[in-house]
């Protein structure tokens, strides 16, 4: 079965290139310097490694990547995957009926990505003069010694995985421990804290003893000058009273003799008013106002009956007059059918009646003006005499007044000369007292009120620092899950999950170590066998250590013992035939499932016994294990790319 | 979540070809935040 390759413009092979390699044989790729073989390497290894999502994870793949041409190399950008004069390189392989494809730009973007690709094929599946294994047995590589292959059984096998997982929780519970510790520090700030409070509370309890002392010896002292004060005050206030007794007692003895004369004159008033008020009533009674009104209203009354029956006369002769109006000369009465009347007798007779009927009124209306002014006249003498008791009343209040007054100066004498005198009592007394006041004052007083004024002020400090103390208190706390916990609260946490990282962490470990010694155990049995396989009886004992060294026995010619030799002592070809049989082990041990074997610029440095050696060795494992192994050699002598099967 | 679990999610993670380290620490945080609610509850 064939492999087809073809590919454009990888490396150094501008445009399209086909290529077919036989299936469980070795293929040869001859030709001199400069003819492309490494780029037909190179478009293979990229298409069997790099990985479908075109993500290698790892700085350490990546690395790989860029030391064998796959991605643009830093160090080295003009080399790159892509052909200088293209823009985009592609790579088709065929094989088992399945097609992968990789299509990369120049600037590093993936159009197509190989659907299987495995970028543990830069570790395993090819060896070159800068791949992995050449470029650490050489020194070459910055990170590994010569010997040291751990990362062949940990970054192959899962135990790399495994110990990203555990660097991930480490880094995560160091995290904790910081946090733990600063917890911690808080928790021990607390107690200083609490410390600190007990302590200020303790000085502030004997400050307040001492002050308590001092303000007992200080609160007599001041009970003291504030008794002075408040006899002081008191006494002032005393001859203040007295002071003022004395004027309203002197007030009052002026005003009393002004205030009897003011009595003496309103008695006199009163008695006057109180005369006019009797003449008043004397002449209201005189005249019977009542009697005087119904005379007069009598006289309207008989007046107004005499005008009203004057009316109907008038009435009468009105109408009479009416029926007269067309008749001439006299007819008879109608009202008696006997005498005569006429029109002009009845006009006559109407205006007689019409003149005493404004006779009538006239006398109606002067009898009703002098009834009128009768009341008028009445109701003033009433009003008048209303006044005068008015006045009366005023003057008798006026002097009650003035009585009540005269009592009150006699009493005003009366009572602030009692006054005068306790008071003058009242103050000899305290002058006394005062006295004996002054005596009891101390003359360290100014000590003491300096001494207690510092105490007091000492004792505000020690307030204010607990006050501060219990701040700091309320604050310490520890910001975690979103919250503010309390240190103790924070630490359980951590602990709880430092101890759950631990053991996870532990456990992690102890997987990555199960990965490293299964893969070593396997790697070990694979170099062997290949060894062996090989013929390179020059060594025994190639192995991984338990510190994952590469440990090496060679044959000493001048002893024919095998002795230990460091891996960095080996010579260019030992190395060569160390790093052959290390990288078919790697493949056998992690790689068997990709049926392809790159070998690049490393056999045309053996000699010519060991190359022979080397390709029937290959030749015959791509028969056994039905491979795909391909190497190039150099061949001067082959100016164009031959692809030739080893037989 | 029990040990043996816990364990299981870490060989899930450890032996799969694309390892998803984000994933993982997302699913660590959540267990352990589970842990502390279990001691807020105790406490």
């Amino acid at each position: 079965m064939k492999a087809r390759l073809s590919f454009h413009n990888v490396g150094g092979l501008r445009g399209q290139h086909n290529f077919e390699y036989e299936r469980g044989k070795l293929s040869i790729i001859k030709g001199s310097n400069s003819t492309g073989k490494s780029s037909i390497i190179r478009a293979l290894l990229a298409v069997l490694s790099v990985p479908a999502d075109g993500d290698f994870q790892k700085r350490f793949y990546l690395r790989e990547a860029e030391k064998l041409g796959i991605l643009k190399d830093p160090m080295n950008p003009i080399e790159g995957f892509v052909n200088i004069h293209e823009n985009v390189a592609k790579v088709n392989v065929r094989f088992n009926g399945t097609p992968l494809n990789y299509e990369v730009t120049q600037d590093g973007s993936y159009i197509t990505l190989p659907i299987t690709g495995d970028r543990r094929f830069l570790l395993a599946g090819i060896l070159a003069g800068n791949s992995k294994i050449s470029r650490q047995l050489a020194g070459l590589d910055d990170n590994t010694e010569p010997d040291d292959f751990r990362w062949a059984v940990s970054e192959l096998s899962f135990a790399s995985n495994y110990e990203a997982l555990a660097y991930e929780m480490m880094t995560l519970k160091e995290n904790y421990e910081m946090g733990k510790d600063e917890a911690k520090r808080t928790l021990n700030e607390i107690s200083e804290l609490e410390t600190e409070r007990s302590s200020l509370e303790t000085q502030k309890q004997q400050l307040t003893a001492i002050l308590n002392d001092l303000r007992d010896k200080n609160q007599e002292i001041k009970n003291l000058f504030e008794r002075r004060q408040k006899i002081t005050e008191s006494i002032q206030d005393n001859k203040n009273k007295l002071s003022n007794y004395q004027t309203q007692v002197n007030i009052a003895n002026e005003s009393l003799p002004l205030t009897r004369s003011q009595l003496e004159y309103l008695d006199l008033l009163i008695n006057d008013k109180k005369a006019q008020l009797a003449k008043y009533d004397q002449a209201i009674k005189s005249v019977n106002k009542e009697e005087l009104i119904n005379k007069l209203d009598e006289q309207v009354q008989e007046l107004i009956q005499k005008r009203n029956r004057l009316e109907g006369s008038l009435n009468l002769y009105v109408t009479a007059q009416y029926n007269l109006r067309r008749s001439k000369g006299e007819v008879i009465c109608f009202l008696c059918n006997e005498g005569k009347i006429s029109f002009d007798k009845i006009n006559q007779k109407l205006n007689n009646l019409r003149s005493q009927k404004d006779k009538f009124n006239s006398q109606i209306q002067s009898l009703n003006y002098e009834k009128r002014q009768l009341d008028t006249k009445y109701g003033r003498l009433e009003s008048e005499k209303d006044a005068i008791q008015t006045e009366i009343n005023n003057l008798t209040n006026e002097k009650n007044d003035l009585e009540t007054n005269f009592r009150i100066q006699n009493s005003t004498i009366s009572v602030n000369q009692s006054k005068i005198e306790r008071t003058t009592r009242d103050i000899e007394k305290a002058q006394k007292r005062r006295d004996e006041i002054i005596k009891k004052i101390p003359p360290e007083y100014e000590k003491i009120n300096v001494e207690y004024t510092n105490k007091e002020q000492e004792d505000s400090q020690i307030s204010d620092r607990i006050l501060i103390v219990n701040q700091k208190l309320s604050e310490a706390n520890i910001p975690l899950l979103g919250k503010l916990l309390r240190p103790q609260h924070a630490i359980r946490i951590y602990d709880k999950w430092i101890s759950f990282l631990a053991k996870r962490i532990n456990f992690t470990q102890r997987r990555a170590e199960e990965q490293r010694k299964k893969a070593t155990q396997e790697f070990n049995q694979n170099i062997q066998k290949f060894m062996s396989e090989l013929g390179f009886k020059e060594f025994r004992d190639v192995a991984l250590n338990n510190e994952y060294r590469l440990y090496v026995e060679r044959l000493d010619p001048r002893t024919g013992q095998y002795v230990f030799q460091q891996v960095k002592t080996l010579s260019t070809s030992e190395k060569l035939a160390i790093a052959i049989v290390l990288q078919m082990a790697l493949k056998e041990t992690y790689l068997p499932s990709i049926p392809f074997v790159l070998i690049d610029d490393v056999i045309s440095d053996f000699d010519d016994e060991r190359k022979s050696k080397v390709l029937n060795y290959l030749s015959e494992k791509a028969k056994n294990s039905d491979w795909y192994i391909i190497t190039t050699l150099l061949d001067e002598n082959i100016e164009n790319i031959q692809i030739t099967t080893h037989t | 979540m029990s040990n043996e679990e816990f364990e299981q999610i870490i060989d899930r993670y450890a032996q799969d070809d694309h390892l998803n380290i984000n994933k993982f620490r997302q699913q660590v945080l959540n267990t352990l935040k589970q842990l502390a609610e279990e001691i807020a509850v105790e406490s």
